[in-house]
């Protein structure tokens, strides 16, 4: 491993009431790559993006983005991720450009760079009148490209997308991934995951395969090459990968 | 690269506060019979009921024993209404995640904290005002014992969620919580309230000591109070990175392992009709567990009420006091019959309609709930009432009942937007 990834996990363990979701991940996102993450319902996908953005606590291991630590540095992380998780928070009562000024105040970004970069993305989805409305009245995709401009407003480091496409039509999804391929192309790191597991194929560059009972592997070279050609939730023993948790032990 | 950059805790709280008033202005925009029902008309009966029951409410400020009373009552909801205002909120998350400085967070939760308290001291104001009696010095003690445990709840709370992401805190605390290694986890948290509230009282007690210098004495506490804000908010900085993650999952609950199936016709449910019966045990099993306090609030309430009744129910001002904790029990009910409405909004309504389940069917069997939890106060009352206390009307205990039933179902439903 490098240690100039952008986004890197060592060892992390998490358990619910003793039983174990994820053990020992181990793994990194560097700079310009995309890695997607793969696991039915229940693997710990959201567990894990949980861990990496410090809104699960981890039992074990530990985390850095951008060489900060979530749990000790918790702004110096949050200024160069851009996270949009499963359930994207959207205050209801609040008008797109009311949240859209809060968050631009917080990350204390420069209003007009930001509304332009805004205007762009908003632009880039299709949401060119969005800005009075309110939250509480937008669809559930509607609301996830709010969350995914708000997201990458501040052209963060890295970007985690929990559920990247939920909600999103095709020509949506085809704009979003062309975005993060732009980003991509200027050092950014991201980290998605997705039931679409044809965008996954298609737009990563590895995977991370979660399985239940807190088993992982990693997916990549010929490996993920492999996995493209046939993508699976369970890609079994002998089916194409490694068990990195075994390799690892 | 990033365009972020870090920003002054002021600068962080002069936003919260922003986002808070605007929030606030859009809902009163906004407002509809639903958000008054919810909101302001709980408040509106609390001080009604404060005001009718007047200075038989209330303990006598003129001495140390009614100033420590008087400390107690203010001091009691502001000590667990603490960890609310710090780590509670659909947006807690979400701002962590925004990276928002902890001390702008603290200091904006404070201020929460402190208007909620000052609701809390309002409202105690009202009986003595309502019995024409000056409210100076119930004002001066109440300001002491609010802003004491106030203070003292900022700074217990924050030092329980520190503790609790390091080693747990003092093993004493834990040593009576050992049956269970999650609660026994968290014991710092459970014990935080009673700082502020024995704070409360003792400022009470000492302000109400000598009413003379009453106003000097609130002075030297609201100093001290303010004077102990720092550490708890270098507390709340230290332990909000790891303890943020932990409250999300503190309200995760394990899945059921005894019930597998709703039982509607148990006790008097069996004269429901089916459809109404059905609603009935959904609604009780939902609040059950998500709002089991309206429940438990029943015992400590009716045992300490019918000792009351049978040692000293020829006393008006301890059946003022019984009818006064009463109500508030029905009307605490009753809140988390409109929460009910209030979770239903977001989650479950599409359930009852694909079902065909119409207003009607709902409102009764929500009625139906909250009427059964009413019935475990008002039916021993009642029984008590009528055998000891020498007062006809026993039966206005049910009529009583019925009818703030009757509101909170109606109020939840229009919550829920049935």
């Amino acid at each position: 491993m490098t240690g100039s990834a952008p986004l890197m996990a060592r060892g992390i363990s998490k358990a619910y009431r003793g039983v174990p979701v994820l053990r020992e991940v181990d793994f990194e996102v560097r700079s310009g790559e995309a890695v997607g993450l793969v696991g039915s319902n229940g693997s710990g996908k959201s567990t894990l993006l949980g861990c990496l953005t410090a809104n699960r606590l981890p039992d074990r291991g530990s985390v850095a983005v951008c060489g900060h630590d979530p749990f000790s540095d918790p702004g110096g992380a949050a200024r160069c991720t851009g996270f949009v998780p499963e359930h994207p928070f959207l205050y209801d009562e609040l008008t797109v450009g009311e949240v859209l000024s809060f968050v631009v105040g917080v990350r204390g970004m420069d209003s007009e760079a930001a509304g332009a970069e805004a205007d762009r993305l908003f632009s880039l989805f299709g949401l060119e009148d969005v800005r009075p409305r309110y939250c509480g009245e937008l669809s559930q995709g509607m609301g996830r490209k709010v969350a995914l401009t708000l997201a990458m407003l501040h052209d963060p480091e890295v970007l985690i997308l929990d559920e990247a496409t939920n909600g999103l039509d095709r020509p949506s999804v085809d704009q979003l991934m062309g975005e993060l391929e732009r980003r991509r192309r200027t050092g950014a790191a991201v980290l998605m995951s997705s039931h679409d597991l044809d965008v996954l194929a298609t737009h990563c560059d590895r995977g991370l395969l979660l399985e239940p009972g807190a088993v992982w592997r990693m997916l990549e070279g010929d490996e993920w090459e492999a996995w493209r050609e046939a993508p699976s939730l369970s890609a079994g023993r002998d089916g194409p990968g490694r068990d990195s948790r075994n390799e690892s032990n | 690269m990033s365009r972020a950059a870090a920003i002054s805790a002021a600068d962080g709280f002069r936003f919260l506060v922003a986002q808070d008033g605007r929030r606030l202005a859009a809902r009163l925009r906004r407002s509809s019979p639903a958000m008054w029902m919810g909101v302001v008309l709980p408040v509106v009966l609390l001080g009604g009921v404060l005001a009718a029951v007047g200075s038989g409410a209330v303990p006598d400020p003129g001495d140390a024993a009614g100033g420590g009373l008087l400390g107690f009552m203010a001091a009691a909801p502001v000590s667990f209404f603490a960890y609310g205002a710090l780590y509670r909120g659909g947006d807690r998350a979400w701002i962590h995640a925004l990276g928002a400085p902890a001390g702008a967070v603290f200091a904006h939760r404070a201020l929460r904290l402190l208007l909620e308290a000052a609701v809390v001291g309002v409202l105690l104001l009202i009986p003595y005002a309502a019995a024409g009696i000056s409210i100076s010095l119930p004002l001066v003690i109440l300001a002491g014992a609010v802003l004491a445990s106030w203070s003292l709840g900022l700074l217990a709370t924050a030092g329980a969620a520190s503790a609790t992401v390091g080693s747990g805190g003092p093993a004493i605390l834990r040593a009576g919580l050992g049956w269970d290694r999650e609660l026994a986890r968290v014991a710092p948290l459970l014990y935080a309230p009673l700082a502020p509230l024995v704070g409360g009282v003792l400022a009470g007690f000492w302000i109400a000591a000598t009413p003379g210098a009453g106003a000097g004495r609130a002075a030297i506490v609201a100093i001290a109070g303010l004077a102990i804000l720092p550490g708890a908010s270098a507390l709340f900085t230290r332990a909000n990175p790891r303890f943020v993650p932990r409250v999300a999952e503190m309200a995760f609950e394990p899945p059921a392992t005894t019930e597998t199936a709703l039982l509607p016709h148990r006790g008097i449910a069996r004269l429901l009709p089916e459809r109404v019966a059905q609603v009935r045990a959904r609604d009780a099993a939902v609040a059950g567990r998500r709002f089991s306090w309206a429940q438990r609030i029943v015992w400590p309430v009716a045992i300490v009420a019918l000792v009351a009744i049978g040692r000293w129910g020829h006393d008006p001002t301890v059946r003022s006091w019984i009818v006064a904790a009463a109500v508030l029990t029905l009307i605490a009910q009753g809140v988390a019959g409109v929460a009910l409405g209030w979770h239903e909004r977001h989650r479950t309504r599409w359930l009852d309609r694909v079902l065909g389940l119409g207003t009607g069917v709902r409102y009764l069997g929500r009625w139906a709930w909250a009427m059964g939890i009413h019935l475990w106060l008002v039916v021993p009352l009642a029984v008590i009432w009528g055998l000891w206390s020498t007062q006809p009307g026993w039966w206005l205990w049910l009529a009583g009942a019925a009818v703030v039933s009757a509101l909170s179902a109606g109020a939840s439903l229009l919550v829920a937007r049935a």
